[in-house]
């Protein structure tokens, strides 16, 4: 560090004020120059919703932990916190859509966060990669596309997709093991409402139980 | 001799009284001359007969444990967790029903004159303490994740964590893992006493009745105090001997 004053982490301290177990989630939103206008409208409203939603549950407000990134270009816009403490964001339309490096980011600081659990002696549930994007990657996507399906055999995630629009629906074939899924129009709202409500159900679920997930229907198309 | 004062009661998670479900945990006690069986059982949320698996391996256990009990020689393990498995197995057999859908964890623990036996498939905890501090026997096993453990349905053999000692508790807690983060500093991986301390100073006074202390400690399981911590099932049983502890008798009371 630049500076020498020293540096102080709470992120830790807060493993013992909140030692509840913790269902880390890292959404990877698309902020290209594409999304201009109305996606972007949806997809911050959509974002503010989601947060609204895992608030209003106790149980998921403490369990689950949010990190975003925004890729045109690659940006942490936020590190994980527990929704309760996830202030609220507005992406911005930006340049083209580093995907590949992006889904790496994402892995990086899941690798990263789960030490940190294990260091704090936190238990946690599988953690969840959410991808959105309405185009085609503009960077080397292979490598990361290698590093989710090495992670989903290993389960050490479950890594979903969402094309939005003209999104290249066949690459993110190639980048996701469970089948991607197209947002009917610009749903943002209603594939938020369906992730918070998914996360309440894992963000709760004890021993021995599968959460089974309800279809993504009313937000996709065919 | 050895008289023991047990109590015991288990409780229905918020989510699973919201829902309907039964509660899936389920505990047997019993105390004789011969010693103290306990057994405590926590059905896997995604069994469909997970509140029967609990009660029959909690009845099995208990059966083979009470005539164990009368060995001088010592506790046969394996014929424990037989018995438990044959009772669900038979259960699978009568249902027409695959035997993972009787998934359950398994705490059992006997204490006789000669020997004391402790036994732990999957999470939740066994704690005890002598004139010492409390100690958790083994830590709860979870998979990598929070929803991940192992049943008595499926388990490996180094999945059974086994302990036979010539040592005898004078105070031990059983719990189901709904508990774990109340009762457990999972940090450093200890009992967290003060927990611990106060429930055992309420069950050892003089006027405590076990009808009303377990009456108390329901109450307090479905309390709302302890729902916003945890929506699982709960379950925890506590046995103390009538033997004085080292400060009473230095009391000299």
């Amino acid at each position: 560090m630049a500076s020498n004053a020293p540096h102080f982490d709470f992120t830790e301290v807060e493993f013992a004020d909140n030692p509840e177990p913790r269902c880390p989630v890292v959404l990877l939103l698309d902020n290209s120059g594409s999304m201009r206008g109305e996606p972007m409208r949806e997809l911050n409203l959509g974002l503010r919703a989601f947060r609204d939603d895992l608030l209003a549950d106790p149980l998921a407000a403490k369990r689950c932990e949010l990190a975003v990134i925004s890729f045109g270009p690659v940006r942490t816009v936020s590190d994980f916190v527990s929704a309760a403490d996830f202030e609220s964001l507005t992406l911005l339309p930006e340049g083209d859509t580093p995907m590949g490096s992006a889904i790496e980011r994402g892995l990086d600081m899941l690798r990263v966060r789960k030490d940190m659990y294990r260091r704090n002696g936190i238990a946690y549930y599988r953690p969840w990669v959410f991808l959105v994007t309405d185009g085609a990657p503009t960077d080397k996507w292979q490598d990361a596309a290698r590093a989710v399906h090495d992670g989903e055999q290993a389960r050490a995630f479950a890594f979903f997709a969402v094309g939005v629009e003209k999104a290249d629906m066949k690459v993110l074939k190639q980048i996701s093991v469970r089948e991607p899924v197209k947002l009917r129009g610009l749903q943002f709202r209603q594939m938020f409402q369906w992730l918070s409500s998914s996360l309440r159900g894992v963000s709760r679920s004890t021993p021995g139980t599968i959460v089974p997930l309800s279809p993504p229907t009313g937000w996709t198309d065919v | 001799m050895t008289t023991w004062r047990a109590v015991g009661a288990s409780v229905a998670g918020a989510s699973h009284r919201v829902r309907g479900v039964p509660c899936q945990d389920a505990f047997s006690l019993h105390v004789d001359d011969e010693g103290l069986v306990i057994v405590v059982c926590d059905g896997a949320g995604s069994a469909v007969h997970a509140d029967v698996a609990s009660r029959l391996v909690c009845d099995a256990f208990s059966v083979e444990g009470r005539r164990q009990a009368r060995c001088p020689s010592g506790p046969d393990v394996e014929a424990l967790l037989a018995a438990s498995r044959r009772a669900i197995e038979d259960a699978a057999r009568e249902r027409n029903a695959p035997i993972r859908e009787f998934a359950c964890t398994l705490l059992g623990a006997i204490v006789t004159a000669t020997w004391s036996l402790f036994v732990q498939i999957g999470d939740g905890a066994i704690v005890a303490a002598n004139t010492e501090d409390f100690a958790p026997i083994f830590w709860p096993s979870h998979g990598e994740y929070a929803n991940e453990t192992h049943f008595l349905t499926d388990a490996e053999p180094h999945h059974v964590q086994c302990l036979v000692t010539s040592d005898r508790p004078t105070r031990l807690a059983m719990f189901t893992d709904g508990l774990e983060r109340v009762a457990l500093r999972i940090a450093d991986r200890a009992a967290h006493q003060p927990f611990f301390g106060a429930l055992f100073t309420s069950l050892a006074a003089e006027h405590t009745s076990e009808a009303a202390f377990s009456h108390a400690l329901h109450a307090w399981l479905a309390s709302d105090r302890l729902s916003t911590r945890t929506d699982d099932d709960l379950t925890l049983v506590l046995a103390a001997t009538n033997v004085p502890t080292r400060r009473e008798a230095a009391d000299g009371s």
